[in-house]
């Protein structure tokens, strides 16, 4: 594949000590990379580890283990102060929640420009305004805007102002920790239009996390789907939805609402448990089944999705 | 009722529509974007508020007043001084050159009882300002750093908590002399801790937020975490805490003085005017109701306007 690695995740580790001795795996041995210019979406149950291993990648947590590469340098453990300046502006992320992720007491336009203040990316105070006005615009705001604060906007408007204060460094690679979920179904289509068109025009990097299927297959280039902070398959978007290998994929996928009254009424729901598999004898390996395509599963389970495979073709 | 039925819509039902009078409606991007309200900063919404809030507003006036009072009050009945006798006119009762009469030994009660106000003010006051700024600074950090940080200031705000306050004044008040500086270090070495938890409570919530998140991937220090976006967000609650801070003061130091740990006399404050009044109540009730009236208004004026800033700032927790 001549497809460049923007970032290299390598048997991620994140895991918090909960008290009494006890140890949350939130993430567990997870790897994957993102090319450059691509949406990578990422799936799964509320727990799963997703939002943590976004959080990992962006440093918000200490690491338990593994390694985090970004543009060929690697961005986890300890790293030097002038790596950690240019991260915070390569990187960025868009947070779930648009009433929790924006300082109430804050203008928008300070909000915004808080990118620009902590590098000193403005020379002055003329620059920082145009700067926030011009942001404003490719959002779809006006420079009206600048001077209120949060509680006047609505969530999709929130939303964008969020957006807005993470483009504002120019960032290469931007997390979307479920950008959508909180939002009204008409502003979700907003808010992911908008997404894919500032991927077009500033050749940004996502990663998306969600949970709803249909999305995350309308935007994404390739998806991974995480269950128990392990990630149990990946692939392209088509891929994955076209030929699911894995039961729990098979089980998500199942649980798609189709806007058809007759099909939902009829719908045949796949139900999960982890006990479908059996490890007591060997347990799963993360396999490349066919280019491009991962899969948690153990030679006996390989053998049989194979099969899978062969029989759809 | 069978003229009462509705007639529904089922989904086999087909509906004659008139295409000619399906227009789309024009929709402009502008102007849905457009925000009609005016623009409202959180303290103007406070205020605002506030305003409706007929009984805290009437608190508020009432401790412009006396503070007013216990400002100019002492010049404008004879003279300002608190301490003057004048025993050929002792134990009289309100009349027209003594405004509030006078106390066993001749000295004016106007002038001492706004003159006990401003001690009494100036003491709950600086106790307020003492609480702030240590219990805000100690609460910030337990609460911002947590860990093992949090938990060792945590137990050792506890232990000085548990100490009881009259037992220490008690001790403090034999070692040195009752003064101004000693009551107001007495009371104010415990009384920051509640402070501090209120502060640290409030960090450890906004702590999590995704708003300190998105500072710290765009690089936020920890001074700019705490000064720019978590400060802001506690300050309210700061203020409410501070508005019921002072009428507890205030009558925690009226309690001292009636136990006769208050200040050395001839100084006046509203709790020693009133445990020298109730000293001749049955005879003169005057020496013992006017303070006693001041000291009540004070404390249920900042009561109210306590109540009142707390909902103002937080109108979730009415």
């Amino acid at each position: 594949m001549a497809k460049e690695k923007l970032v290299e995740v390598k048997n991620l580790k994140q895991h918090f000590k909960v008290g009494g001795g006890r140890v949350v795996k939130a993430v567990d041995d997870v790897s994957f990379d993102i090319y450059k210019g691509e949406v990578f979406g990422l799936v799964g149950e509320s727990g799963s580890g997703k939002s943590t291993t976004g959080r990992s990648i962006i440093r918000l947590y200490d690491i338990t283990g593994g390694e985090v590469k970004f543009d060929g340098q690697v961005i986890s453990g300890k790293i030097k102060g002038d790596l950690k300046r240019t991260l915070t502006r390569e990187i960025q992320m868009i947070f779930q929640d648009p009433y929790a992720c924006l300082n109430p007491r804050m203008k928008v336009v300070d909000i915004i420009a808080e990118g620009l203040d902590i590098h000193k990316l403005a020379k002055n105070k003329q620059e920082r305004l145009e700067k926030v006005y011009k942001i404003l615009e490719i959002v779809g705001l006006t420079p009206d805007h600048a001077n209120r604060f949060p509680h006047e906007f609505s969530g999709g408007q929130r939303q964008r102002i969020g957006i807005a204060r993470a483009l504002i460094t120019q960032p290469k690679f931007i997390i979307a920790d479920e950008p959508i979920s909180a939002l009204d179904v008409s502003i979700q289509a907003q808010v992911v239009n908008l997404m894919q068109k500032l991927q077009k025009e500033f050749g940004l990097t996502y990663l998306f996390i969600a949970h709803d299927l249909s999305m995350v297959k309308y935007i994404s280039d390739r998806v991974g789907v995480m269950y128990h902070g392990k990630l149990v398959e990946l692939a392209d978007a088509d891929e994955l939805y076209a030929h699911p290998l894995h039961p729990y994929t098979k089980s998500l996928l199942s649980a798609i609402p189709e806007p058809d009254p007759i099909y939902e009424r009829n719908r045949q729901r796949i139900p999960y448990t982890a006990d479908v598999h059996d490890y007591s004898q060997e347990g799963p390996e993360w396999v490349e089944i066919r280019p491009g395509h991962f899969i948690r599963a153990n030679k006996a389970e390989l053998v049989a999705y194979e099969k899978q495979l062969a029989d759809k073709k | 009722m069978e003229a009462m039925k509705q007639h529904y819509v089922g989904p086999n039902d087909t509906i004659e529509v008139e295409e000619s009078l399906l227009v789309l409606a024009p929709m402009h991007a502008e102007a849905s974007e457009k925000i009609e309200s005016k623009n409202t900063s959180f303290w103007r919404e406070a205020w605002i508020n506030l305003r409706k809030n007929k009984l805290a507003i009437a608190g508020l006036v009432f401790i412009v007043g006396i503070v007013i009072m216990s400002i100019i009050g002492p010049y404008l009945n004879g003279g300002a001084d608190y301490a003057a006798q004048d025993l050929a006119n002792s134990s009289q009762l309100p009349n027209g050159t003594d405004w509030f009469g006078t106390d066993d030994i001749g000295r004016s009660l106007w002038v001492r009882t706004w003159y006990g106000a401003r001690i009494s003010l100036f003491i709950a006051v600086t106790v307020a300002m003492i609480e702030l700024a240590i219990g805000t600074t100690y609460g910030g950090i337990s609460g911002f750093y947590g860990g093992t940080l949090d938990i060792v200031m945590q137990r050792i705000s506890e232990i000085i908590s548990s100490i009881p306050s009259l037992v220490l004044l008690t001790l403090l008040l034999v070692v040195f002399k009752p003064s101004i500086p000693t009551i107001i270090f007495a009371v104010s070495f415990t009384s920051w801790v509640g402070m501090s938890r209120v502060v640290r409570s409030q960090i450890l919530k906004y702590k999590e937020y995704e708003f300190i998140l998105a500072a710290r991937t765009l690089g936020a220090s920890n001074g700019r975490l705490i000064f720019k976006h978590l400060v802001p967000n506690v300050v309210g609650q700061l203020i409410v805490v501070v508005s019921f801070s002072i009428p507890s003061t205030i009558f925690f130091e009226s309690f001292l003085a009636f136990l006769g740990l208050g200040l050395p006399a001839p100084l006046p404050s509203l709790g020693i005017l009133i445990s020298d009044g109730f000293k001749s109540m049955l005879l003169y009730p005057h020496m013992l109701l006017i303070p006693a009236l001041v000291l009540t208004a004070l404390m249920i004026s900042f009561n109210l306007l306590g109540n009142g800033l707390r909902d103002a700032f937080d109108p979730k927790m009415k």
